[in-house]
Parts: structure tokens; C-alpha cells; sequence
């Protein structure tokens, strides 16, 4: 026990004297969880504005199908992406395997049907008369849809949120396709995750405490934007 | 501009909404589409302001079938088109903002005095700051009418416009949009449930059915003389005479019948069967308006009894008790007096 609280009190002193190895893997996954989120949404957005303004056969189905891979398991999406990057795969050539862009494509990936069917959910959200009004109005395909997410922007951003939370969150992609090499692709789930089996208790508690605020924080602001209707 | 919609079909999983509908709306016409909800009118609206397809037939505007435009050329065609919906749905922001939407996505910036012309012709003077989303009904309505119209359309749809506004605010509406049209001189096409607002409104009317057309023409005719018998039962108001008013007389065919207010022009009249009274000696002069008239046929219902007469090339219906009928010994062919008093006739316009 004695130790447990010895071990806290370092990790607190790491967080708050900014160690430079606990900042430097901190840094480095909010840059990849952005990353990862901002890629999904400009990939996802347009297109979920396209799956949710076309009209074609299958459309209920497909929608369906996106919400039910809401709860893809992490180690999935780094097991198929893995597989396309890895040396014999389709991509290998480009050697991108157990680098932080691998990270973010597993990532993008992994969040492509949350984003995807949140924006769809917020679009359809939008009053049902909306869509009619801004295209009698003289409004373009384009201009529409641009009106419609504004009309949504606090459910978009709930959208963004969900997505960020679910790659700054998860392990199994990023320890997959990035390898948790130190330095390079080390972040703070899988530096916590193999940090505790090699001893580094302190260091995991403090990465913990910093993942657990960014996590409370991404929730907070989801119920914040959620709140706001208008 | 002008609209044309030729054998126009529209289905929807498998319902027939719209069958073989073809209308003509001329250059300048302010057209009543009018008809029991649920019958197609909105799907029509839809379809001649290109926010939908038909399954077959053409939607020619100025003699072009733009039907089956698509992207770019849809949308530039449909800028030359406003629509005013049933419901409005204010984009969310000022009431500013939804004034300068229609321009906007043409890539027009509205001056501050373009803004303020369009509110004073609306009525809405001073509320451009306001949140569109807290106006009352009416007046949401008022911004949704002033940013269609800002987009000066050569065509403007208003679907069953007075629809979601409380009594008070209707008139005022109706108002309205009468001015705006003679003032712009758009083509209009309405939409609406209500006889009153095609009387008062239209030069030309459409009666539309479970998706059929049932009658188009001049408004004063379609009234006057219903084509068929859903026509004249959909327009169920008895006694809609087409007057010329002089000072406080309507002229309609041989009678001079007095009214109680002053009007000009042309328009109608609407004498409730229930205020005609029947009697069999010419009534004393209390009562204005008297003519004789002969019974051309009796409904008899346990209630009452509608008797309708004929009198100066005119068709009317009055309503009394069955007692009555037998007390005054009502019977087809038989001349009568009617009388009402010029408060009881109401004026249409």
C-alpha cells in the first residue's frame, strides 16, 4: 500500500514538473487522436451529408449496418490495417507500418461508422421541413448541406467529440499498427498498458491520470454540446 | 413567369399522389390551388418548384420542360422560383439572417436599406435583430413570405400560407400577399384549404381531388359554376354570387342587392341560406333586401329543409324548418318572397 502511495506521489510530481518523456507521449496522442478525428470528419462529414440526401436502393440497410459497427473492436480495425500496411500487404510498399500515421489511418478507420452514423442521426435531427426551405430558397446541393450541419452544429460536434473520446481511448489499433515504440509511436494507452508490466508503475499512473482528465473532459463537453439545442 | 404542368404523375411507394394533372398558370396569374388536405396539393407545389420529379409528364416553365434538369441547371432555374412553406421553419439566428439567406446563396449581399425596404413591406420593421426561432406564428410566417420575395421570383409557391397562424393574424396576411402581388406582379400559385383565400386572392382557381384535376379557370366561374359535383360539393358554401359593387349595392344579374359596407369593383358575395327568410306576402321594409322568387326544388332532411330558388337569373339556397315548409305551404314551382337584411351578406374580398 506504502508503495501504491509512494508511486502516486511521483506520478503527480512527473505530471506537474511536466517530465518530458510523460508530456512528450501526451502531446503526441492528442496530436494523433486530432489527427485521427479531424481526417474521419472531413472523409465522413460529406459523406454522411451524401448518405443522407441520395436516395437508392439498400440505403435503410447500409444505414443500419454503419450504426452496428458503432462498437467495432479497436483490435479489428488494427488487425485489418495492420494487414494492408504490413510488408506482403497491398500498402506495404509505402511503409508506413508501426509509424504514427498507421495510428491515425487505424484510427480513422475505427471511427469512420461513429462519425458516419452520428452525422447521419444529427442530419436527420434537423426539422424536416429544413432541407424543402433552404432549397426553395435558392440554396444549391452544396449550400444545403452546408445549412443542414450548420442547423446541427451542436450534434456535429457532439459527433467530433464521441470520435476523438473513442481514439484518444482506445489500445488495440494503436498498440497493433504503431508497436508503442518509445520516442516514436508510444502513446498513452499502450504506454500504460505494457509500461505496468515492465514496472514503470508510477509512469502509468501519472499517463492514467492524464488520460482519465482528457477522457472526463471530451465527455463533459459532449453533454455540453448535447445541452444546447438552439 | 409562366408555368405549365402537362400529364403529370407522381407516385409514392406505389400510392398514386398526382394523376395525369395538367395545369397552366400564365404569366402575372395569381392561381388558387384548392382542394381537401391530403389531396396532392403540396405534392404538385413540389414538383412545379422542381424540389421534386414526377414519375412521367413535363414541368415547362416559360415553354422550357425542366422536369428532369438536374445539379447546376435544377438549381439556377429554381432561383428564379421562391416557395413559402406551410409550416415555417426559421433558420436559426436573427430575423436578419433569413432575410439575407435567399440572396446570399446567390452570391448577393443585400445593402441595410434593401433589408429595411423588405421589412417595411412586410410589416416587420424593427424586428431584424430578433431571433427568428421567438416569433409568434404570424410573424414567422411574415419572414418566411419576406424571404421569398426578396429573391424577386418570377414564380412564387405558397403552400396553404395562413395555415399555421392563429384567426387574428390572417387577415393582415392575406393582405399581404394580395399587395405584394399586384405590387411585383409575380406569377403565384397557392396552395390552400380555404375558399375564403382563393376568393379573395385568385383570378384563376384549380380544384385538385385524390390527385386529379377536377376543374381549372377563372375564379369567379369555378364558383360560380362548379363542373362537377365534388367541385360543388368541395366549395360547399352556399349563395357565392359574383357582384359589381356600387357604393353600398352588388350588382348580380337583375338584383340590386344592398349591402352594409361600401366596395368597389368587382367580387363576391356570400348570403348564408340560414339568414334568407321565406315568406308569402312581400315583407315590410325593415328588411332591405326582398325579391320574389320561385321554388325550383325542396331538400328534405328531419332537420330542415333547404329550398332552392331561382330569382333575377340567380340560384340560391335557403334553409328552414320542416314546420315552416308546411306552415307556409312550400311546394316546387311556387313563387315566394325572400328577404334579408343587408348586414346578413357578407363580402368576399
Amino acid at each position: 500500500m506504502d508503495k501504491l502511495a509512494e508511486a502516486f506521489v511521483i506520478a503527480l510530481r512527473l505530471i506537474f514538473t511536466g517530465d518530458p518523456v510523460v508530456m512528450e507521449i501526451t502531446l503526441r496522442t492528442l496530436t494523433v487522436s486530432a489527427s485521427s478525428t479531424v481526417i474521419a470528419c472531413l472523409i465522413f462529414i460529406p459523406l454522411g451529408c451524401v448518405l443522407h440526401f441520395a436516395r437508392f436502393p439498400g440505403r435503410g440497410f447500409l444505414i443500419g449496418t454503419i450504426q452496428a459497427f458503432y462498437s467495432m473492436p479497436t483490435v479489428f480495425a488494427g488487425l485489418l490495417i495492420f494487414l494492408l500496411l504490413s510488408r506482403t500487404g497491398p500498402l506495404g510498399e509505402l511503409r508506413l507500418l508501426f509509424t504514427t500515421r498507421a495510428i491515425v489511418i487505424a484510427q480513422v478507420f475505427l471511427v469512420a461508422p461513429v462519425i458516419l452514423g452520428l452525422i447521419i442521426s444529427a442530419l436527420k435531427g434537423v426539422d424536416g421541413q429544413a432541407a424543402d426551405t433552404v432549397r426553395a430558397l435558392g440554396a444549391s446541393p452544396m449550400q444545403t448541406a452546408g445549412v443542414l450541419l450548420f442547423e446541427a452544429r451542436f450534434a456535429v460536434l457532439s459527433a467530433f467529440l464521441m470520435g476523438f473520446g473513442r481514439v484518444i481511448s482506445e489500445v488495440g489499433a494503436a498498440m497493433m499498427v504503431g508497436g508503442n515504440i518509445a520516442g516514436r509511436t508510444r502513446t498513452l494507452t499502450t504506454a500504460i498498458s505494457l509500461g505496468i508490466g515492465r514496472g514503470e508503475v508510477a509512469e502509468s499512473i501519472a499517463l492514467g491520470i492524464i488520460l482519465m482528465t482528457l477522457a472526463l473532459l471530451v465527455s463533459f463537453m459532449v453533454h455540453l454540446s448535447g445541452l444546447r439545442k438552439a | 413567369m409562366r408555368l405549365e404542368l402537362r400529364n403529370v404523375y407522381r407516385a409514392f411507394g406505389g400510392k398514386r399522389v398526382l394523376s395525369d394533372v395538367s395545369l397552366t398558370v400564365e404569366q402575372g396569374d395569381f392561381c388558387a390551388l384548392i382542394g381537401p388536405t391530403g389531396c396532392g396539393k403540396t405534392t404538385l407545389l413540389r414538383i412545379s418548384d422542381l424540389l421534386d420529379t414526377p414519375d412521367s409528364g413535363r414541368v415547362l416553365l416559360d415553354g422550357v420542360d425542366c422536369a428532369g434538369c438536374r445539379g447546376r441547371g435544377r438549381t439556377m432555374i429554381r432561383r428564379r422560383a421562391s416557395m413559402v412553406m406551410q409550416r415555417p421553419f426559421m433558420l436559426s439566428g436573427t430575423v436578419e439572417k433569413n432575410i439575407r439567406f435567399g440572396p446570399g446563396v446567390r452570391g448577393k449581399r443585400l445593402t441595410g436599406d434593401e433589408v429595411a425596404e423588405v421589412l417595411a413591406a412586410t410589416g416587420l420593421t424593427g424586428m431584424e435583430g430578433r431571433n427568428a426561432r421567438t416569433l409568434s406564428g404570424g410573424e414567422m410566417q411574415k419572414v418566411a413570405i419576406a424571404r421569398a420575395v426578396v429573391t424577386k421570383p418570377e414564380l412564387l409557391f405558397l403552400d396553404e400560407p395562413f395555415n399555421s397562424v392563429d384567426q387574428g393574424a390572417k387577415p393582415e396576411l392575406r393582405t399581404l400577399v394580395g399587395r405584394l402581388h399586384r405590387e411585383m406582379g409575380m406569377t403565384v400559385l397557392m396552395a390552400t384549404h380555404d375558399l375564403a383565400d382563393a376568393l379573395a386572392l385568385s383570378n384563376r382557381t384549380a380544384v385538385l381531388s385524390d390527385g386529379r384535376l377536377m376543374q381549372a379557370g377563372e375564379t369567379g366561374p369555378v364558383f360560380g359554376n362548379p363542373a362537377n359535383l365534388f367541385v360543388a360539393s368541395f366549395i360547399g358554401m352556399k349563395n357565392i354570387i359574383p357582384v359589381a359593387f356600387e357604393n353600398q349595392e352588388a350588382v348580380a344579374g337583375e338584383l340590386n342587392i344592398h349591402i352594409a359596407e361600401k366596395a368597389e369593383g368587382n367580387g363576391f358575395i356570400h348570403i348564408p341560406p340560414e339568414v334568407i327568410t321565406i315568406s308569402l306576402e312581400r315583407p315590410d321594409s325593415s328588411q332591405r333586401n326582398a325579391f320574389n322568387a320561385l321554388i325550383t326544388h325542396i331538400e328534405e332532411t328531419p332537420m330542415y329543409d333547404t329550398v332552392h330558388l331561382r330569382t333575377g337569373g340567380l340560384a340560391l339556397q335557403a334553409v328552414v324548418t320542416p314546420q315552416s315548409t308546411g306552415h307556409l305551404g312550400l311546394q316546387r314551382n311556387s313563387r315566394v318572397w325572400i328577404s334579408f337584411k343587408a348586414t346578413s351578406v357578407r363580402i368576399l374580398a
